[in-house]
């Protein structure tokens, strides 16, 4: 595992000198990583590549990191399933794009969070668009009858419902998702441009959790990454306090990344390039997976354990006992500028 | 409403606080089942005092037939599956949305992305229907009697839309699948959208889906709104005017 960190100008302040002995160090060993953490694990996979693998597999990754307490993005027809409730049983993400494809209202009525996607994602060839292999996922009968429609390579990928002409109608989808769920959380997933104008916006209409989407935002590391969303949780704080932020890196953060992340104020990180390789698990098995589900379980853990692992114990070296309790104050950087633009510690 | 309709006593009135998909699910269960029975022997139900409510008779999953005097506001009938609903009044956006069987009819005009990501069964507007409607479309059939604005059938995948006015600019954008038939007058068409010739196996589908959807009017009135990429697969691969798997 050698991946580079995107946060390495910043750190994580020690407790101070006279700090008495304490019994920090519990073993690794004593509990399963998942039951350590009071609540959910502060991760979510936020874009899963269902299609990749035939939807009996799918379902059955998606269980087991559900099971894990990981929020994960799925709808019905992408795991073969109508109701997704008797797959993922506490923690799924309805991924709501603006065209719907694939969307039901099982998906709303058991989702966890309804996320209204107004950041795009790309096909491999850069483009906005949807290919076909997607396409067909989402519009496949949860039967598995083939699908009649006949489909293109690729379709664009719109960024606005079709039934909104602005941001202020936004509040109406969100009542609208709440009608069918009153205790679901709304999120709305934005990119991290324009985010004084376009984030203000979208916080008029009281979203549950922000997404700050920057997986396709390369440019986005080091401080520039810890600026953003700096910025983007000002602007929560003065236009919707109760709205949380969860963040989507633009690469694969490392466990020192995420707990930094949680510092800076965001209540949850994606953790895509963590759970990728049990997609590829099943694509090397020719789609299907040969684990048993207590072995997949365990195939999963093995995949999470470290990291998550590392993360408590980073969080309790900062004298937290949890991500919640987690503050600013617990990052410092030796530039007196970048703390102050963050709002965090200075070594002098 | 029919004659027939106006005396029929309805099994259920739903009072406002039951237009909520929750309440509603609780009310309907008590109904006692419709079998196999045919839609127009399904039990009515009446909605009253309704008028000017959001995200009403959403989530329905029942084989009833709903009379609501509207005016309805948006997403009303949004992810309905096997109900026939007549909502007597305009209705806001997204009526219809993500329908997969039954019908809505609206005997009023209909808001922005009405019938969005319809994937079965018959939205009908008798009026006139705002910017997007039908987008995102993979599968039944939308009729509007009057006119559309922007970007009608923008995205859809499969499925059928019928105008009986005149269309707006961008129609059929980014529309893969899918087949307009327009009366009036088209603004613009979308790029990568084509009018190809009205054959005679779409002109008597087309005049059945009008005898269905209660629209006057002659099939050979309509033109043909139909993606380049499938108006080329038909002029590479022409078939017969006969074909008994057109339907």
């Amino acid at each position: 595992m050698s991946v580079s960190p995107l946060l390495d100008e910043i750190g994580l302040l020690p407790p101070p000198l006279a700090t008495p002995w304490e019994d920090g160090a519990e073993s690794a060993e004593e509990e399963a990583v998942p039951e350590r953490w009071a609540a959910a694990p502060p991760l979510f996979w936020y874009d899963p590549p269902w299609h990749f693998v035939p939807a009996p597999t799918a379902r059955q990754i998606a269980s087991t990191v559900d099971a894990v307490g990981i929020p994960t993005a799925a709808l019905g027809c992408e795991l073969g399933e109508e109701d997704i409730g008797d797959v993922m049983l506490r923690h799924s993400i309805a991924a709501v794009r603006p065209d719907r494809y694939g969307l039901a209202i099982g998906d709303l009525n058991a989702a966890a969070v309804v996320d209204l996607r107004l950041a795009r994602s790309r096909d491999a060839h850069g483009r906005f668009a949807y290919g076909r292999s997607q396409l067909q996922r989402w519009l496949a009968e949860p039967t598995g009858e083939d699908e009649t429609l006949d489909l293109p390579d690729s379709v664009p990928a719109p960024g606005w419902p079709p039934e909104l002409t602005s941001l202020g109608e936004l509040a109406g989808k969100f009542r609208q998702y709440r009608a069918f769920q009153r205790r679901v959380r709304c999120a709305v997933s934005i990119t991290p441009y324009r985010i004084f104008d376009e984030l203000a916006a979208v916080l008029e209409a009281k979203p549950d959790i922000v997404i700050l989407r920057m997986d396709d935002s390369d440019e986005f590391s080091g401080i520039r990454l810890a600026s953003v969303i700096a910025a983007a949780l000002d602007v929560i704080r003065t236009h919707h306090r109760a709205t949380r932020l969860w963040v989507v890196p633009p690469c694969e953060p490392t466990p020192d990344d995420c707990v930094k992340m949680l510092a800076l104020g965001v209540e949850a990180v994606a953790v895509d390039w963590w759970c990728q390789p049990l997609i590829n698990a099943a694509i090397q098995q020719g789609g299907t997976l040969t684990d048993a589900p207590a072995q997949l379980r365990e195939h999963v853990l093995d995949i999470l354990s470290e990291r998550m692992e590392r993360m408590v114990g980073l969080i309790h070296s900062c004298g937290a006992s949890g991500p919640a309790e987690l503050r600013p104050s617990h990052l410092y950087s030796p530039s007196t500028t970048i703390a102050r633009r963050l709002g965090i510690s200075s070594q002098t | 409403m029919s004659a027939s309709e106006s005396t029929e006593h309805p099994a259920m009135v739903l009072e406002p606080w039951q237009l909520q998909p929750e309440p509603l699910r609780a009310a309907l269960s008590e109904l006692e089942p419709s079998g196999d029975q045919e839609p127009k022997r399904w039990p009515l139900i009446q909605a009253v005092d309704v008028a000017g409510h959001h995200d009403a008779l959403m989530g329905l999953d029942h084989a009833v037939r709903v009379e609501v005097a509207g005016p309805l506001g948006d997403h009303a009938c949004a992810y309905n599956r096997q109900a026939e609903v007549r909502i007597r009044g305009p209705v806001g956006s997204a009526v219809a949305e993500g329908m997969r069987s039954g019908a809505v009819r609206v005997y009023g005009g209909a808001g922005h992305g009405a019938g969005v990501a319809i994937r079965g069964g018959t939205l009908a507007v008798y009026g006139h229907a705002g910017d997007r409607c039908g987008a995102g479309l993979a599968g039944g059939e939308i009729f509007v009697r009057g006119n559309v604005g922007t970007a009608a059938g923008v995205g859809a995948l499969g499925g059928t839309i019928v105008i009986g006015g005149n269309a707006g600019p961008g129609l059929g954008a980014a529309m893969s699948g899918a087949t307009i038939f327009v009366r009036g007058t088209v603004a613009s068409l979308a790029p990568d959208v084509v009018e190809a010739p009205l054959r005679e196996r779409e002109r008597l589908r087309l005049g059945l889906l009008l005898i269905n959807a209660a629209i006057r009017g002659d099939a050979k009135d309509f033109r043909r709104i139909i993606p380049r990429a499938m108006f080329q697969q038909e002029t590479n691969r022409p078939r017969g005017e006969i074909d008994p798997s057109w339907r």
